[in-house]
């Protein structure tokens, strides 16, 4: 109706204010195209004139940015002043409402009906593609570069053949003069000589060999022959097409080198201008291929595991051995230095210098560095405790870190005291686990040796409950083994720790008597 | 050329810096003038020159041409500036010991252990940090051998600037004190064997009477 359509400025600028004032009003109300719901709901449009609103004329700038302009395009549209579409459009825009005008594309991203203007314009709205179609150059056709080449249906024959067929292919012309008129791959055509023989020969030459266990009959020499020659001395493949009593490959194999030899011997004059010859130079030998091929499939047979429990015994061997070997040393210098300590008892003497000391690879080596690094390496030997233990030695001794003028006498003396420090940590060792073994001895000594025992060490005890803790002071006791052992045992390395204490040392605590006492259980009387 | 089997020739030497703070001359850039220097430690300001071709110090990227050779004694470099750094000697011997040439490394110390920052140096006693060490050649050719054992030890005709500064080695305190301790170690070695001995003892008796 004229009513829907709007008043003659709505119609040609294409807007439609909602707006109810007849006059127009001033200034005046302006509608967005894409009205608010609020808006729509005020003015019903039929779809068709909400169609119509938003088809224009052709010309004109892109209008998709349309969407994110805010109220000034608005404006400049209704008056036409942004290219001339307001005007043009409102025209184009009421003429197509009847009649579809497809002409123009529509945009392709619409506003969806829900959304608010605004809102829309912060998705980025509908905006022109920015990629290049993809597929613009796709089915072109490849312009053709190449020379073409002519190709012609030929028949021919191939050397290689015996029964002379005729087959036909294509064929390029140039390159038929390369070719040659042969079949190009008849060249490939090759075949082995087997050796062959007659019956004389055969007699005279192959059965005077026929000896041992093994016996070939003419009919098999003869198959297996045939096989060779059909199959190119494949052995694998003959065995598998040998059709007779079953024969290994080995087998087949001696045979065919024996006779093979036998002839060909039996043929040449000289036998020394064979011996070049393949045949000849290098004999079969059966047993040894069986062996072979057995070891072989043995070697890849081997499970993972297998190979690593190999690698894991090769390098404790080695291990071992350097041990072994580093022991050796030790025990050799040790007992040098105690010739040499016996035959001078004087300390000014020079001692006995460290001959098993491993010496640098280059010919040129700084003595400092040697010698500190041996020293770090025998310390490393020794174990981490000992280490820190010998480094404090040292320390002691005012001997802190590698020499400051390494000179020959200084540096071997220097690593004889590290070598001498380090035994001496062993023995100090070795004493504890045997003065161990002592005690442990003892307890058992003692835990069979009767009842007396347990209660002189209960009397010592300052317990406090002698009487009442008789019964359960007897399971006590059981469980204190280190009471009457331990005094016992406390007296030699006692001493012993004395005397290491009045050469300045820490003591090492011998595990003996490093097992806490424990604390007396609780009687309930107490 | 034949090798002297089992023999070996060793060389004394010390090398190290000697750096001087510059007091009122010192600037950002140059507050410290040192030395970093190898010499002969055999005697006093020994000449080299019979083992040792040429000495190359190689310095921080930031010096001008940091790779610098001297061919003749006293092999010495002496610089300008204000860090410490890690500096290379390499030390290339005279062409019949045919033996590749020694790196060494030496850090230049500029101030003293323990030197507060800020606290004033010294202009006229320098901080020297020195390391002495010992070339061991094993096996040398014959006539470098022969050569070097025929060789009397000659100080340098210039004496070396920073020579007075520099100290001695003797070794012989040294020796004392590490023959010393192994006199100590061998006392308590035998005591201690001793005492595993005794031990022992009782062990097997013990274990003789039961078993």
């Amino acid at each position: 109706t004229k009513e829907a359509l709007g008043t003659p400025l709505e119609r040609r600028s294409g807007w439609r204010s909602v707006c109810q004032n007849e006059e127009g009003c001033s200034p005046p109300c302006v509608v967005e195209r894409d009205a608010s719901p609020a808006h729509r709901a005020a003015a019903p449009l039929s779809a068709g004139e909400g169609k119509a609103r938003r088809r224009r004329s052709g010309t004109g700038p892109p209008r998709e940015r349309r969407a994110g302009q805010g109220q000034m395009s608005d404006v400049r549209d209704i008056l036409g002043v942004d290219g001339g579409a307001g005007g043009k459009g409102g025209k184009a825009g009421k003429g197509g409402a009847g009649a579809a005008a497809p002409k123009r594309p529509k945009p392709k991203a619409r506003k969806p009906k829900g959304m608010s203007r605004e809102a829309y314009a912060l998705t980025g709205g509908a905006l022109p593609p920015a990629v290049p179609v993809a597929s613009a150059g796709l089915k072109e056709r490849r312009k053709v570069e190449r020379r073409r080449y002519p190709w012609v249906w030929k028949e021919f024959t191939s050397s290689a053949r015996t029964d002379g067929l005729k087959l036909s292919h294509w064929s390029r012309e140039d390159r038929e003069k390369e070719h040659g008129t042969d079949y190009y791959f008849a060249r490939y055509n090759k075949a082995i000589e087997v050796v062959t023989y007659d019956d004389e020969e055969y007699q005279r030459v192959v059965e005077c060999m026929d000896t041992g266990a093994d016996i070939w009959s003419r009919k098999e020499t003869d198959h297996l022959m045939e096989l060779a020659a059909r199959f190119d001395l494949r052995f694998v493949v003959m065995h598998d097409r040998w059709d007779l009593p079953q024969r290994s490959v080995e087998q087949l194999k001696h045979r065919y080198y024996s006779v093979a030899r036998a002839l060909l011997l039996s043929r040449c004059a000289d036998p020394r201008e064979m011996s070049d010859h393949p045949v000849i130079k290098e004999s079969y030998n059966f047993n040894h291929e069986i062996q072979r091929k057995r070891a072989l499939s043995a070697a890849l047979g081997r499970t993972r595991a297998m190979v690593e429990e190999d690698k894991r015994v090769i390098e404790e061997a080695a291990r071992i051995r350097e041990r072994r070997k580093e022991e050796a040393a030790r025990k050799e210098l040790l007992r040098d230095e105690r010739g040499a300590a016996a035959k001078d008892a004087d300390a000014e003497a020079a001692m006995a210098p460290a001959r098993e000391l491993p010496r640098p690879d280059e010919g040129r080596y700084l003595r400092g560095e040697w010698a500190k690094t041996t020293a770090a390496q025998l310390q490393a030997g020794a174990g981490a405790r000992s280490a820190k233990r010998v480094e404090q030695l040292l320390r002691e001794y005012g001997l802190e870190g590698a020499p400051t003028t390494p000179t020959k006498a200084v540096s071997e003396a220097y690593l004889s005291l590290a070598i001498e420090i380090i035994e001496t940590l062993e023995i100090q060792k070795r004493l504890a686990r045997v003065e161990t073994e002592l005690q442990q001895l003892r307890n058992e000594a003692n835990a069979a040796g009767g009842a007396q025992l347990p209660d002189v060490g209960m009397l010592g005890m300052p317990m406090g409950a002698g009487a009442l803790g008789g019964a359960l002071g007897h399971s006590a006791m059981g469980v204190m083994s280190t009471g009457p052992a331990g005094e016992a045992a406390a007296t030699p390395a006692g001493a012993g720790r004395a005397s290491k204490k009045r050469k300045g040392e820490e003591s090492v605590t011998p595990r003996s008597d490093g097992k806490r006492q424990r604390k007396a259980p609780r009687l309930p009387g107490e | 050329m034949p090798r002297v089997e089992g023999g070996e020739v060793s060389v004394p030497l010390a090398y190290g810096t000697c750096s001087f703070y510059m007091g009122k001359k010192a600037t950002d850039s140059a507050s410290h003038k040192w030395t970093v220097y190898l010499r002969g430690a055999g005697c006093e300001d020994e000449d080299l020159s019979h083992v040792v071709s040429k000495v190359v110090f190689g310095l921080h990227t930031s010096f001008k041409q940091p790779t610098r050779t001297v061919e003749s004694p006293p092999y010495e470099v002496t610089e300008t500036g204000w860090g410490e750094f890690d500096i290379t000697i390499t030390v290339h011997f005279q062409p019949d010991a045919n033996e590749k040439p020694l790196e060494l490394a030496h850090m230049l110390k500029l101030y003293e252990d323990g030197h507060q920052q800020g606290a004033p140096q010294s202009t006229k006693k320098p901080v020297v940090s020195e390391k002495y060490d010992e070339v061991v050649f094993l096996e040398p050719e014959e006539t470098f051998h022969s050569r070097l054992n025929n060789h009397v030890a000659m100080p340098l005709a210039t004496p070396s600037t920073i020579a007075p500064f520099l100290p001695k080695y003797d070794d012989r305190a040294e020796i004392a004190k590490i023959q010393e301790a192994r006199r100590k170690t061998a006392e308590q070695k035998a005591e201690l064997e001793a005492q595993v001995e005794a031990v022992e003892a009782e062990v097997r008796g013990l274990r003789g009477g039961k078993y």
